[in-house]
């Protein structure tokens, strides 16, 4: 039984359901790209699932790449000086967190901890870098829709900032 | 802190454990299946080889399967060229040196002799050394084996050129599935982990079969072109030997030379053909250095030169052939290994 077990993970592909690809489409980022780029995006791609409370990734740790939440939700949070859990955000289906680990080699910069069974499909820089190779259109079309993410929320941080500005000075 | 501390001791020398137990069952696997492994990692080195000349292929929009078919319709052209060209070429200075091997020998019992009575008056413990006679025991234990292992190395080898092939067709086709399916048994907690890890591995592995064998290739012919200029016989054996040899580092740079002076002063004197065949071998040896490992393996294999040195020694004593092969290769793995799972452990926590 556990023989055949390992053997059908090790040798059957990745069930071929449509929801890998048809969450990948139903993002906004990967809307525009062609049938033949989603299953590219599709092949390097890996599902795992996580049990109520486990962490995803902690703050700190090295990341290498992004998840897309499938099924359930995540709770993202940073801790403060004193160990105190400051929440950013809950996340579900079709959201998706730890991008800038695609871009850059620095520390994960929160903690992710699902919040009940979840799946969530990682897309990480090794295989990235593997589809940039074989294909580079496809590979640097994902790349640009990616660096479309990071300018949106750094432009969002921006506004943030402005707004808190404007708020204390007014005090 | 300190128990985090502990715990992260623990968990690094867990994964130092496994790691070295894993490549420690990967050496065993290795050392007592080889002959039945031999064909399996033959298959996997060349579908490392292979692999990014398929990607190249896909990139310009052909499929996998007929990427990988394309590279082996191109291989059985290059195979019948060597087969129709080169191999009675081959076979037919095979025939002569399994001639021409008596008189050589006989020479070579002509040159000790002649070489003892002269140093005998100055050195007499030269004399007590029966030289020929240990010789004429060599010419009769070559001819037998060789006997003997001739039709055994080609009843060995013809399974293999049905499996080989094949082999390497579907890792070139399906070693994405199956890599994606070894590492969906990886648990979460050190799945990034082991994903870069492998990444870092497979890369450094690549590199190196491709530099390494792009390396005695060029060695080989250098070496076979310059001989046959030399007009040394056996040109072509001599060069694939020495091509062959290059593939163990240090070592067989060295020991692939010496078939090639035997035969050489077998053939000539000393200054007409003797040096030339060292100069040819030395020629070989300085492209190599100053030209195509720099360009092709510097970012392979840092290792120290004394690292290497030992590792080729404890691979061949303790696998034979294979073991000096895949000595470098297989410590630099180690030496990745340890290291990314050192980084990987030190920056978890619990």
């Amino acid at each position: 039984m556990a023989r055949d077990c390992l053997w059908r993970n090790i040798f059957r592909p990745e069930k071929k359901s449509e929801g890998i690809s048809g969450l990948l489409r139903s993002i906004p980022v990967f809307a525009d790209l062609k049938e033949r780029e989603i299953w590219e995006l599709e092949q390097i791609t890996h599902r795992r699932s996580y049990k109520e409370g486990e962490v995803v990734f902690h703050e700190g740790e090295p990341g290498v790449g992004m998840y897309i939440i499938e099924e359930g939700s995540v709770k993202v949070y940073i801790s403060s000086s004193d160990c105190q859990e400051i929440e950013l955000a809950q996340l579900a289906r079709g959201e998706f967190f730890g991008e800038v680990a695609l871009l850059e080699d620095e520390p994960r910069s929160a903690t992710v901890v699902s919040l009940e069974p979840t799946t969530l499909i990682g897309l990480f820089k090794p295989d990235l870098l593997d589809l940039i190779d074989r294909n580079p259109e496809a590979g640097v079309k994902i790349i640009l829709k990616l660096s479309q993410i990071l300018a949106a929320r750094l432009r969002h941080t921006h506004e943030e900032m402005r707004r808190m500005r404007t708020e204390a000075s007014s005090y | 802190m300190e128990a985090e501390k502990a715990i992260k001791v623990k968990l690094w020398l867990r994964t130092v454990g496994l790691v070295l137990g894993l490549l420690l069952l990967i050496g065993w696997l290795i050392g007592t299946l080889h002959i039945i492994l031999a064909p399996f990692i033959f298959s996997l080195l060349l579908s490392y080889l292979f692999h990014p000349t398929v990607n190249r292929l896909e990139r310009r929009g052909f499929s996998r399967g007929w990427a990988i078919i394309l590279i082996f319709a191109v291989l059985f052209l290059i195979l019948s060229f060597f087969v129709l060209f080169l191999l009675p070429g081959m076979i037919r200075e095979l025939q002569l040196l399994y001639t021409n091997f008596p008189a050589f020998i006989f020479n070579l019992e002509e040159a000790i002799k002649t070489w003892q009575a002269q140093l005998a008056p100055n050195y007499p413990f030269i004399a007590r050394i029966d030289l020929v006679a240990k010789l004429t025991a060599f010419r009769q234990e070559v001819r037998t084996h060789l006997l003997q292992v001739i039709p055994v190395f080609f009843e060995t080898l013809a399974p293999y050129l049905f499996f080989i092939p094949l082999l390497t067709f579907f890792l070139l086709r399906d070693g994405e599935n199956i890599r994606k399916g070894l590492l969906r048994l990886v648990p979460n907690r050190y799945f990034e982990m082991t994903l870069n890890l492998q990444y870092h591995l497979t890369r450094q592995i690549r590199n190196y079969i491709r530099g390494i064998l792009l390396d005695s290739l060029c060695v080989g012919g250098i070496t076979a072109a310059g001989l046959y200029l030399m007009d040394v016989r056996y040109a072509l054996f001599l060069g694939i030997g020495y091509g062959l040899a290059n593939l163990v580092p240090y070592f067989g740079p060295i020991l692939g030379t010496i078939p090639g002076i035997i035969l050489a002063a077998s053939q000539g004197s000393f200054l007409t053909k003797v040096v030339p065949v060292i100069l040819v071998y030395a020629l070989a040896q300085f492209i190599s250095i100053v030209w195509i490992i720099p360009l092709l393996m510097a970012r392979m294999m840092k290792l120290h030169p004394l690292v290497v040195i030992v590792a080729v020694i404890v691979g061949g004593n303790l696998f034979g052939p294979i073991g000096y092969l895949i000595a470098v290769p297989a410590t630099s793995i180690l030496q990745t290994s340890l290291r990314e799972s050192y980084r990987g452990i030190r920056s978890l926590r619990h």
